[in-house]
């Protein structure tokens, strides 16, 4: 298993197993935004060809794959609006339980 | 079953998932070459744009589209985040940071302008273009929230103005789409219709895509900057 794999491994457990165990809003949220950047790494890991350089037609006769890096940067600002979202969220939730817990946010009211 | 119990069950489970994917990923055809969409990309790239940067002339004009959805993704939470926080208003008084961080701000801001400009033009040439040039634009503002306090960027910076900025940048974004429409050709079409084509490898080159790099770098700066100023908002404490 070649060494971005392994990584792209880690980082999905580690993200997995911190959003299951983890009760705080605001881990839980860097969880998701480490298994988003598990998932971003395997996809441009998964375009690179071996011996090719970035693809820069002007420096580089030899290139990787460009559409993974193409919609990766797609997905990255998604997920940054989607985590700015999600943090407004939070700010939200506080305001109204004095908590980031999401073990309080049982009571449901109108 | 307890919680803690599950979890770890749940966890097991899907690492061996996970485990089991990974080493078969390799068996994946086209994992570490180029298929024919990518070959394509790579030779055929700059005859059809004239963009050196293949990921910018994926980005803005074989998927420009695409593009214009994300733009429009950035407009919606900026909208969204200052409805969710409507009710709020920044502070009248705010700590600042002492006059060495202030004056080092005032002497890096102008370098940091400069660098996001640059990223956003040369987008088309070199790694960069709208959307990392303007979040660098608009770290300029998040810099001055932390070293000036709220209160003083909110006094100097008009929020009304960041949304007007934003709502244009995303018309040039569309009205730069449109103009090939007028020619007869689709929407976002690049180099057959008006725009010049200019010698790839030079900054004036590669058609609408330095303008669109231009539109989407301002649209990205002022979100990201309407962003930050919503929420950094104080809490107060009449809010329901």
């Amino acid at each position: 298993m070649p060494g971005t794999l392994i990584a792209v491994l880690v980082l999905l457990i580690i993200g997995i197993v911190a959003l299951i165990l983890n009760t705080n809003l605001f881990k839980m949220i860097m969880a998701l935004t480490i298994i988003e950047s598990a998932v971003l790494l395997f996809a441009v890991s998964g375009a690179y060809i071996k011996g090719a350089g970035a693809p820069l037609a002007d420096i580089n006769e030899n290139m990787v794959n460009p559409l993974p890096q193409a919609l990766t940067l797609t997905a990255i600002v998604i997920g940054a609006a989607t985590t700015a979202i999600a943090l407004s969220l939070v700010i939200k939730i506080y305001k109204h339980t004095k908590s980031v817990s999401s073990e309080d946010l049982t009571r449901l009211k109108g | 079953m307890s919680k803690t119990r599950i979890a770890l069950l749940s966890i097991i489970v899907l690492v061996v998932i996970i485990f089991s994917f990974m080493l078969n990923v390799k068996d994946f055809a086209y994992y570490g070459n180029h298929n024919e969409t990518s070959l394509y990309y790579v030779t055929e790239g700059v005859n059809d744009t004239g963009a050196v940067n293949i990921v910018t002339a994926i980005l803005f004009d074989y998927r420009g589209f695409d593009t214009l959805g994300e733009a429009i993704v950035l407009f919606c939470v900026a909208s969204a985040i200052s409805m969710l926080f409507a009710s709020r208003t920044a502070p009248k008084k705010s700590a600042e940071l002492s006059i060495l961080a202030r004056a080092a701000s005032l002497l890096y801001s102008p370098c940091i302008i400069i660098f996001g400009v640059y990223i956003i033009i040369h987008g088309h040439l070199s790694p960069g273009g709208g959307f990392q040039g303007g979040v660098i634009l608009a770290s300029v503002v998040l810099i001055h929230l932390v070293v000036f306090g709220e209160s003083t960027v909110v006094r100097h910076l008009d929020y009304k103005k960041l949304a007007v900025i934003e709502s244009f940048s995303l018309l040039l974004f569309i009205g730069i789409g449109l103009i090939p429409v007028l020619t007869g050709n689709a929407f976002l079409t690049n180099l057959p219709s008006l725009f010049p084509r200019g010698i790839p490898g030079e900054l004036f080159s590669a058609g609408n895509i330095g303008l669109l790099n231009i539109a989407t770098g301002s649209k990205v700066a002022a979100s990201v900057a309407v962003i930050l100023l919503n929420m950094i908002k104080r809490v107060e404490e009449d809010e329901i």
